[in-house]
């Protein structure tokens, strides 16, 4: 009975200083709403909005984007809202897989590579799926679908699949263990989230990329300009480039001598490179410093 | 009373030249060069252009701690709004992209108020960077920029044609 005293006097202002310190602990995030943040992330650095949002007619978030003109014909990018009807409202975890991961859509047909499938077959599975948790947030949006007016729909559709199992090298992609972590996001960033060689990288006689000459600048771009060489040579690439300048082309789009870009890269940095973290924009210029120097000069445009 | 008679028919003729020119000046703005050598108000705008990036350099250069200060990143500023509220004019009809070395898609004239607005969008934001700079507020700066670069970045994106 001696030693119940300073117990219970001990106890007590434990339980006092419990009842009057403030309440600190958060409650933990929801899972659920980890994968939405994750997948915001995603979205921004995959650059969904861009394509699948006509910005400059003041089209609904994500019903539709602006007709892309090609040398395959004109595409007019679908509604990703999650509409059950019209957007992506009904599909399920493996159809959104199947998608990035094969480029073939919730009914069986085929997604013709304006959709960039693949670079985004290069995603892993988590990314993908946290993705979709984001997406499926959005304000779904009842708006049908504008046929795509191809030069030859037909063949395209029926050419596909053997196109992707002769052409398409489905990820997710591999960590390489000869090199950094640095390296590797950045090559992730690049490759699979941003998709630089859409633009940067010049296709082969099937429409695949040339990979003997990645990210050396290409001209098939939705504007018709040069996306420029991306490789450290130093007379045609970025070998002049200082570290800062990168980054300050990343995140503000001034290139060193003073000009800002437009075309596709004013809205590549808006609404994709800004928004990403300091990390993955050094992850970037990382990768993109360890590319094989390539000579490229812009090519002449068409003639019209 | 017939003493003030001639002048006011100087004056009238007068007061209708003021009128016929007033009314020529916006005209101008989004009107045609037909007739007229284009070459010159192109390398014009050109040059216009050359400045306002010049100006963005020495901003460049005072956000890579590069040597530039705020006072530079005030005067860069005021060099942009100055170049912006003086750049529609520039842009007669007639002188789009094929046009000597023009690199401005015909879009401009399609979507003018558009045009005009984003101009306009750009002088307020560069007289914001330059009252942020002339505070020596380094956050609000760097904010101010970003400002700035999207209103350059939103017109290059919809209207001008990167030339090599």
């Amino acid at each position: 009975m001696t030693s119940a005293g300073p117990v219970l006097g001990l106890t007590l202002m434990v339980a006092a200083w419990l009842a009057a310190a403030p309440v600190t602990a958060r409650p933990r995030p929801e899972p659920q709403a980890e994968r939405i943040a994750r997948g915001q992330y995603l979205f921004d650095a995959a650059g969904c909005l861009g394509c699948h949002t006509d910005e400059v007619r003041g089209g609904h978030r994500l019903a539709g984007g602006r007709p892309l003109v090609t040398a395959y014909g004109t595409f007019h990018p679908p509604n990703i809202t999650p509409d059950p009807i019209y957007g992506i409202g009904s599909w399920t975890d493996a159809q959104f897989l199947r998608a990035l991961r094969h480029g073939v859509s919730a009914d069986g047909s085929s997604l013709l590579p304006t959709f960039p499938f693949t670079s985004y077959t290069l995603m892993d599975d988590e990314d993908i799926l946290n993705l979709k948790a984001y997406l499926m947030t959005q304000p779904p949006v009842t708006q049908p679908n504008r046929p795509h007016q191809l030069k030859d729909s037909f063949a395209l559709r029926l050419m596909m699949p053997g196109w992707r199992l002769w052409f398409l090298k489905s990820g997710p992609l591999a960590t390489n263990p000869y090199r950094s972590a640095q390296w590797n996001r950045g090559q992730y960033v690049v490759r699979a989230l941003t998709h630089c060689a859409e633009c940067h990288t010049p296709r082969g006689w099937s429409g695949g990329f040339d990979e003997s000459r990645a990210f050396a600048g290409a001209r098939a771009n939705p504007y018709d300009e040069w996306a420029p060489n991306l490789t450290p040579d130093r007379e045609t690439g970025l070998g002049t480039w200082s570290d800062a300048d990168l980054l300050l082309l990343l995140e503000l789009g001034i290139r060193p001598d003073g000009d800002v870009v437009g075309g596709t890269m004013a809205e590549v940095v808006r609404n994709t490179t800004s928004r990403l973290t300091l990390a993955d924009r050094r992850a970037i210029i990382d990768y993109l410093r360890a590319l094989p120097p390539i000579r490229s000069l812009p090519e002449p445009a068409p003639d019209p | 009373m017939t003493v003030c008679k001639p002048p006011n028919v100087i004056a009238v003729m007068l007061a209708g030249l003021l009128v016929l020119a007033a009314m020529a000046v916006p005209a101008a703005g989004a009107g045609t060069t037909a007739g007229r050598d284009t070459a010159p108000v192109i390398e014009q705008r050109q040059q216009e252009f050359r400045k306002m990036s010049a100006a963005m350099r020495m901003i460049g250069h005072y956000l890579k701690n590069e040597g530039a200060n705020l006072t530079d990143v005030q005067t860069a500023a005021e060099s942009i709004r100055t170049i912006s509220r003086r750049l529609a004019p520039l842009f007669p009809q007639g002188t789009a992209v094929g046009v000597g070395n023009s690199g401005s898609r015909l879009q401009i004239w399609q979507q003018w108020d558009v045009f005009t607005e984003r101009a306009a969008t750009l002088t307020t934001a560069a007289a914001r960077l330059a009252a942020a700079a002339a505070a020596g507020d380094a956050a609000q700066t760097r904010a101010r920029v970003t400002e700035v670069t999207q209103a350059c970045g939103g017109c290059h994106e919809l209207f001008r044609k990167k030339l090599p």
